[in-house]
């Protein structure tokens, strides 16, 4: 693309602007394209994250909230358990190596303005075309929001007895409370949405009725089973799966966790369990991980918290064999991890081959990571070797009418990454609903953007990032909120630390001068000077 | 990648007036009906009339002016070559067209005693009805989409398909990703608009024409390739508006006492402006640049002139002239001759079409400036929008749905795939396409002669040549644009063959050959049209007036 400083025609207002892209789509001469934020390109769903972050830093919340608005009604969950690949490239990390803090002036948007950022979608005219979607995960619910607002009529069939997959199920209601949960499922069923529970594939819904009854099915159940670890003793009576544990806790089952705890694994998830067991009542939490400490998947500030509340990490061991000692005692035997990744760097943990340490405890938890349940799946829609189940580009199966998303196709990912498979598969089911080819116009905004441009930092000044406040650690328990959102001053204040990446530009040189980018554009950023050669 | 792929009742080509009145009528007339709109740039404000116009140039208002005055008054205007029956159409339901968009919330002003402020741009009768609207074209798409017609936007029509003589929709290009759209259609209506970017203007800015750049006249040569006739493109507009700028104020400003001067202080136009051809002559002959002043007039006068100009059509003026440090009240304007263009709302040059919007090719409709209601303008574009959309919505009742034919669409693709083929290709586009309309300027335009019109046609070879070979892809946005400038090196050797076979001049210097410097109406008072051949030549032949009140069918 032409330099960026070529242009002594289009003008942008950079303090005003916040890259809401309006200029760009209502050019009649195609003459503009957004130079894209890091943290935008990197968001899944492409979300104007830059935008939303400097409206908050204008004072403009609700102009904020409203941005967020248009590209997601769930920025309560999100705020909270979003894993923020937006934050990773964040162009602030290069001159203070602490990125803005979008996920929490999201949740503080959500928190302070909720009722614009989780509003309905306006009532679509209907369509007379009907879709089941199974599974009421992250990937169901955007889909399920998605279609409806075209116009579509959506039932949402749940295994469980309430919707929501792991936002409802398993992720701690310390982490993500229910409420917010409920607050968006809610919002959903205003848009006409249904949920219909205690419907599970292959028990009492099956995937040919669905065929013969909809006009679409999309199948989003996700990775509800725990992955193996694979070593003798693992299937004892007594050793906890980690996603099993947390779901029986937020099922609000009576868990005697005991007085200590081992936990295998060295992702979030093995994190939430561990948590869980100390707010179970465990007086002492071993975790024991495969990587190296500062090289564990979890994110830094969860294993802070875990730290913090007394957890012992052993990093660098692998479990070897489970054995049972009596009533209440579990011995796991580990050897040195020497390697966890091969030179391909794919996950091919090497153990020495005699075990160097054993550790004992009441009960034991594996949370190294979850796996698709193809219960209810016919045998063409399964995965089989070599083969995923869908297009990855249209999510459609090898039946026309039958489109997947989120996990399980996927394999486990972020809510996030889910969010986005289930907005791609709504885009297919919507074509496929009017007969349309899918794999046109699949690329994110018909690609008027660039990534490829240097972000001036020159006049950037280090300061230091906002700190999310926490419970005291005597407050906490398995159902209280551990973190809290930011106050408005801190929100401004962090929001202020946005360097601002991002702006339209004229690109192609066709300016007509006749002006509706300028009438279009909501704060009077743009300003069209006239080309030189005109003037 | 892979095609969109679109099956239709209509196909409207072209988002802009005439494209977005037909939609908006087919769906009145019929709900059901699939209705689909090919848009090069965005419909909510592309085309001509981006931030509304100033005026609806023709309306025929009862008790006051008529559409027989109004068949008269044109005829003289066009140099008598006009066909009769679409012009009376289009004055027959002009001021229904008015009311229809009163309706909508477009505003007309009124004067003291209420009625529509008209003025005289034509030889006799004040069509001219003024209009303040500069959310005209947003009124109108609204319109369009919300009565649920689906807009393909950011796609350029390339080529019409045909099923048998008959047209079956088109195939177009996503100027964005590069991906192709099929749409199948039972009917097609053209409106895709004229060859505005035509002659290179003297500013050099490729984009700085009168007339909206994106119109680069698709439709001429869609159509042509089709088998639809053209006609006037002979016909070349070029009037003299604000120099450098090229934004029209001739109409607001000298009827209300502004006045034109040549640089001898002589005054060209007073009061009225309808007649360009002092002004022309003076500007092409050494008495330029023309001014307009005034600093003579009351400071209200002056304020009101001010609030039309730089709020509808070109706004943009305020702050050229705020550049240019010129204040009405003190300094002249300089008026300068724009580049040359083929329209057939300004002009006469565009697609045959009777007063049914029926072209040569069943099926096949068009409206707006892609066809030639001689001299038509905004309201051409609007009534035969309506009048296309009618016909369209009563053919497609008993027409089975189109065959695709792949061969067709193949061709397209091959053409694609010739153009974005890597090799050592090394011409910019942009300077092809200045190089192109530099030699338009220098062998078309008038003053004409065989020899200059012949050469056109010999580089034109040469052009057609490099846009295929040598021209260097490197995006979309290049490739279209080889598109689009493919579309003007064909529409100057259509206006160069018409050039050549009109052996007399007329219309002042829209058509004035210095081998042939008499008006013929012996042999010449007729068409000139163009035409496709067999092999895909191009042909011309002459084609009488029609004089009379009702039509004898299609041509």
């Amino acid at each position: 693309m032409k330099s960026v400083g070529a242009s002594a025609n289009i003008f942008i207002n950079r303090d005003k602007c916040y890259t809401c892209g309006i200029c760009v789509d209502r050019c009649i001469m195609d003459n503009l394209r957004m130079y894209l934020s890091p943290c935008r390109a990197a968001c899944p769903i492409h979300m104007n994250c830059q935008g939303y972050v400097r409206l908050i830093a204008q004072g403009k919340e609700e102009e904020a909230a409203k941005e967020i608005r248009k590209y997601l009604p769930f920025a309560g969950i999100i705020g909270r358990v979003c894993t923020h690949p937006c934050e990773e490239k964040c162009e602030r990390r290069k001159v203070d190596d602490q990125p803005v803090h979008i996920r929490a002036l999201k949740r503080y948007l959500a928190d302070t303005h909720s009722e614009i950022v989780q509003e309905p979608s306006p009532a679509a005219k209907e369509s007379g075309k009907r879709v089941a979607i199974v599974g009421s995960g992250p990937a169901g619910l955007m889909a399920a929001y998605e279609l409806s607002a075209k116009g579509h009529a959506v039932t949402v069939y749940e295994a469980a007895s309430e919707p929501g997959g792991m936002l409802q199920r398993v992720i701690p209601a310390f982490r993500l409370p229910s409420s917010e949960v409920v607050y968006s499922i809610r919002m959903i069923e205003r848009m006409g949405v249904v949920f219909q529970t205690g419907r599970a594939l292959g028990r009492e819904i099956d995937v040919e009725k669905l065929e013969r009854e909809w006009n679409s099915v999309l199948l989003a159940t996700g990775c509800g089973l725990a992955a193996n670890l694979g070593i003798p003793g693992e299937d004892i009576k007594g050793v906890y799966q980690g996603i099993d544990l947390l779901r029986m806790v937020r099922e609000g089952q009576t868990v005697d966790i005991g007085r200590s705890v081992i936990v295998v694994g060295g992702g979030n998830a093995a994190i939430d369990a561990a948590l869980t067991c100390r707010k179970l009542g465990a007086e002492e939490v071993s975790l024991v991980c495969l990587e190296e400490r500062n090289q564990m998947p979890a994110f830094p500030a969860e294993i802070e918290e875990a730290l913090e509340e007394g957890i012992k990490i052993q990093d660098c061991w692998g479990p070897k064999r489970i054995l049972k000692n009596g009533d209440r005692e579990f011995t796991i035997e580990l050897s040195r991890c020497q390697r966890v990744f091969d030179e391909n760097g794919l996950f091919c943990p090497q153990l020495e081959d005699n075990c160097g340490l054993s550790v004992s405890a009441e009960s034991v938890v594996v949370a190294i990571g979850q796996r698709p349940d193809f219960f209810g799946y016919p045998t063409d829609l399964r995965l089989s070797k070599g083969n995923g189940i869908a297009d990855p580009l249209t999510l459609q199966t090898k039946r026309p009418k039958v489109f997947v998303a989120g996990d399980i196709v996927t394999g486990p990912r972020s809510v996030i990454e889910a969010m986005a498979q289930g907005q791609k598969a709504a885009v297919s089911i919507d074509r496929y609903l009017f007969g349309e080819t899918l794999r046109w116009g699949r690329a994110f905004w018909q690609g008027s953007y660039t990534t490829d441009f240097p972000v001036d930092k020159s006049d950037a000044i280090s300061r230091p990032r906002a700190i999310l406040p926490r419970l005291p650690i005597q407050e906490r328990n398995l159902y209280r909120e551990v973190e809290k959102t930011l106050g408005r001053k801190a929100a401004q204040e962090e929001a202020e630390r946005c360097l601002n990446c991002g702006f339209p530009a004229e690109v192609n040189q066709t300016c007509w001068y006749c002006l509706p980018c300028e009438v279009e554009c909501p704060v009077d950023a743009l300003e069209v000077r006239m080309p030189y050669l005109v003037r | 990648m892979e095609n969109r792929f679109l099956e239709t009742d209509v196909l409207i080509i072209g988002g802009g007036s005439a494209g977005c009145m037909a939609a908006n009528r087919l769906l009145e007339l019929d709900p059901s009906l699939k209705v689909v709109i090919l848009e090069k740039g965005d419909i909510k404000y592309s085309g001509s009339i981006a931030r509304g116009m100033d005026a609806l140039n023709i309306v025929a208002i009862p008790n006051f002016t008529t559409p027989e005055l109004f068949v008269d008054s044109n005829t003289r205007a066009c140099g008598g070559i006009m066909d009769v029956p679409p012009a009376y159409q289009m004055a027959h339901r002009s001021f229904d067209l008015l009311k229809k968009l009163e309706g909508w919330g477009v505003h007309f002003p009124l004067d003291e005693k209420g009625n529509y402020r008209t003025l005289q741009v034509h030889p006799a009768g004040k069509f001219l009805t003024a209009m303040e609207e500069p959310d005209l074209k947003v009124i109108i798409s609204s319109k369009a989409i919300e009565r649920g017609a689906l807009v393909v936007n950011r796609t350029m029509g390339l080529k019409l398909l045909v099923d048998d003589g008959r047209v079956a929709g088109a195939v177009g290009i996503n100027v964005r990703t590069g991906e192709m759209v099929v749409c199948l259609a039972k009917a097609v209506i053209i409106a895709s608009g004229g060859q505005a970017r035509f002659g290179l203007p003297n500013s050099g800015h490729l984009y700085g024409t009168f007339d909206f750049p994106g119109n680069t006249g698709d439709g001429f040569v869609m159509g042509f390739e089709a088998g639809a006739s053209l006609t006037g493109l002979e016909y070349h507009l070029r009037v003299t508006i604000v120099k450098d700028l090229s934004c029209p104020l001739l109409s607001i400003c000298v009827v209300r006492g502004a006045k034109m001067l040549d640089i001898l202080d002589n005054v060209l136009m007073e009061w009225e402006c309808w007649d360009y051809t002092k002004a022309n002559h003076a500007a092409l002959t050494g008495l330029g640049p023309l001014r307009l002043r005034l600093s003579h007039l009351p400071t209200n006068i002056i304020e009101e002139i001010e609030s039309i100009l730089f709020t509808t059509e070109r706004p943009v003026q305020e702050r050229f002239f705020k550049n240019r440090k010129i204040d009405f009240r003190k300094h002249d304007i300089e008026l300068w001759p724009t580049e040359v263009q083929l329209c057939g709302g300004h002009g006469l040059s565009g697609l045959v079409v009777n007063e049914k919007a029926e072209t040569n090719v069943p099926g096949l409709f068009a409206a707006g400036d892609v066809s030639c209601v001689a001299r038509g303008y905004l309201t051409g574009a609007f009534v035969f929008g309506e009048i296309a959309a009618e016909q369209a919505a009563h053919f497609v009742v008993s027409q089975p749905a189109p065959k695709i034919d792949p061969k067709q669409i193949a061709e397209v693709q091959q053409t694609i795939e010739k153009r974005t083929a890597s090799a050592d290709k090394r011409v910019d586009v942009r300077d092809l396409e200045y190089k192109v309309r530099r030699l338009i300027n220098d062998y078309l335009v008038s003053p004409k002669n065989a020899y200059k019109l012949n050469r056109w046609l010999e580089w034109s070879e040469v052009f057609e040549r490099e846009i295929d070979e040598d021209v260097a892809v490197g995006s979309v946005h290049d490739l279209v644009k080889s598109f689009e400038v493919w579309n003007i090196v064909k529409c100057a050797t259509f206006s160069a063959r018409a050039s050549l076979e009109r052996k007399e001049s007329r219309w002042g210097n829209a058509h004035q050959r210095t081998d042939y410097p008499k008006q013929d109406d012996q042999n010449w008072l007729c068409h000139v049209d163009v035409r496709r051949g067999r092999d895909g030549e191009v042909t011309v032949c002459k084609r009488p007036l029609i004089r009379n009140l009702t039509s004898g069918g299609v041509l």
